[in-house]
């Protein structure tokens, strides 16, 4: 670990002068005593700033040979974050937050689905898996400091611990603990999705007209998914998930834009990684054709009865596979 | 006219070939110019014979134009690369226009063969795995698999809307990973509309 890098003496700098600028941050305090923070501290700092602080720029997203650009305004009213979601390439659409709700705005087909996500969507899991717990599956390493978007950065590996999780390389502005950029890594250190800030303006004020919409939407279609809590258990169902991974929530939810029959849809985490086993009984089999992965996204499906078995999730195809595997009708209770 | 229709390309009566062969090479009279264009509005099994060379012509010339057109292409020459027997050579060429148009159609069967595994994955992000243990097609089961993880400069296979709803309901409630929130829907970008 380092003890200071060039963003430490940044702060060091500021502190001689005077000013307590600097010790401001969740993680500047510690800086100038050169990235002495402990792995927990560290992510307790991110997952902070990924709920509280403000901001404004334009990220870039990269997956093989995909790349896109979004315009993103974040803003915590105090109570929920606040964020507008600006696609800049493609056909246009916006995506707008307000704590759980997100609405997904479609101009051309003029239509608005409104996804109900849940506060584990930022930084997901880490606030009910619990910090340390994601440790023991992941290693924190603290590297050097690099620049994003003109912003110096501590660099942050987290190593999985098995083969079961991919890894993940965290550039994270020290004074905030915003994270600029983010890569998830497959064997050998491979990237698989970049996502990260190409400008971006941290803690200025946030005029709340950004976060309006670009368009009316009267008249528009608007689409809900509404779900409702279930135990898989007492229909009957048995899932084992790999070690480290914890239910989050269990829902019976329609999976289509259109009505149909529901799906019962369990979702895990290991604080970083997440996975969705979604069961269908009665659903027709699957597609014979291979499924796929996108990214970090691995996909399995089988039958288990008369029930359609699919696993989705940010890990290595095998993990979804022995997800899947493990899933078994007992009875329902 | 005799004709059968495979599940590879078109296969078509050997004179008609000849014909249309010498029609793309805009080798024939006036009045059979006509004759043939007549045919063609008429004859689906001819015309299918016809739109095959010019996706075949499509492959050599531009790899994307024709995986857009007809994305079973590249499964049609890949069966055509096994099916046709090998008769580049002095010997093959001499003779008829025809024969010339089969050597041309292997030339062609052999570079999109080897399009569809070399080139088509990287032009259309599409990531065919290799086989390999961990992809499994059994009779109750189908995985997504690379052997470890997606090689991170490979693309993926094209889009299944089947799984779309999967992903979608997936992001919803399962997070986006160690991604800012907002990452969910900047990942959806080049998805298409709802």
């Amino acid at each position: 670990m380092r003890s200071a890098g060039v963003g430490c003496r940044r702060w060091l700098g500021a502190s001689l002068l005077g000013t307590v600028f600097c010790l401001a941050g969740p993680v500047a305090q510690a800086a100038d005593a050169g990235a002495a923070l402990s792995p927990v501290e560290w992510l307790r700092a991110i997952r902070t700033a990924a709920q509280r602080a403000n901001y404004t720029g334009t990220i870039v997203y990269q997956r093989g040979d995909e790349v896109h650009s979004s315009h993103i305004v974040h803003f915590f009213d105090g109570t929920a974050p606040r964020e507008r979601v600006l696609t800049l390439d493609g056909r246009p659409r916006e995506f707008i937050r307000h704590g759980d709700e997100v609405q997904c705005l479609y101009p051309k087909a003029r239509r608005v689905v409104i996804e109900q996500t849940g506060p584990r969507t930022t930084f997901p899991a880490l606030g009910q898996i619990g910090l340390s717990r994601v440790l023991d599956h992941y290693s924190l390493t603290v590297g050097d400091v690099e620049r994003v978007a003109g912003i110096e950065c501590r660099v942050l590996e987290l190593a999985p611990r098995d083969v079961l999780r991919y890894g993940y390389r965290l550039w994270v502005e020290p004074q905030s603990g915003l994270l600029l950029k983010v890569q998830v890594l497959g064997a050998d250190d491979a990237m698989i999705e970049q996502i990260a800030f190409s400008d971006v303006r941290i803690g200025e004020t946030v005029d709340k007209a950004e976060l309006k919409p670009s368009w009316s939407t009267a008249g528009w279609q608007v689409v809900r998914h509404p779900s409702h809590q279930i135990e898989l258990s007492r229909q009957g169902w048995s899932i084992t998930a790999p070690e480290g991974f914890r239910v989050l929530t269990e829902v019976e939810r329609n999976l289509g834009d259109e009505p149909g029959p529901a799906a019962l849809q369990a979702v895990y985490s290991d604080g970083l990684a997440t996975v969705s086993v979604f069961i269908e009984p009665g659903a027709a089999p699957a597609d014979p054709a291979p499924l796929q992965h996108r990214g970090p996204w691995s996909a399995f499906m089988r039958r288990v009865g008369d029930a359609r078995v699919t696993v989705v999730g940010e890990v290595p195809p095998t993990t979804a596979q022995s997800i899947a595997d493990s899933v078994r009708f007992v009875a329902a209770h | 006219m005799s004709t059968t229709q495979g599940a590879g390309k078109p296969v078509q009566a050997e004179a008609d070939l000849e014909l249309l062969s010498a029609w793309l090479d805009g080798e024939l009279e006036q009045g059979q110019y006509s004759a043939m264009l007549d045919r063609l509005k008429v004859d689906p099994a001819l015309r299918a014979q016809f739109e095959w060379f010019n996706l075949a012509g499509d492959a050599l010339r531009s790899h994307e134009v024709a995986a857009c057109h007809h994305p079973a292409l590249v499964g049609q020459v890949s069966r055509a690369l096994q099916a046709e027997p090998v008769r580049i050579g002095p010997g093959a060429l001499s003779g008829s226009r025809l024969r010339r148009h089969i050597a041309t159609g292997v030339t062609v069967a052999a570079a999109a063969g080897m399009l569809a595994v070399v080139a088509l994955p990287q032009l259309r992000g599409s990531y065919v795995a290799p086989a390999s243990p961990a992809s499994v097609a059994s009779e109750n089961r189908t995985v997504a698999t690379v052997a470890a993880a997606p090689p991170a400069a490979k693309a993926e296979p094209a889009r299944s809307p089947q799984l779309d709803a999967y992903f979608r309901a997936h992001r919803e409630l399962g997070a986006t990973g160690v991604m800012p929130s907002a990452a969910a829907y900047i990942r959806m970008a080049g998805e298409p509309d709802r």
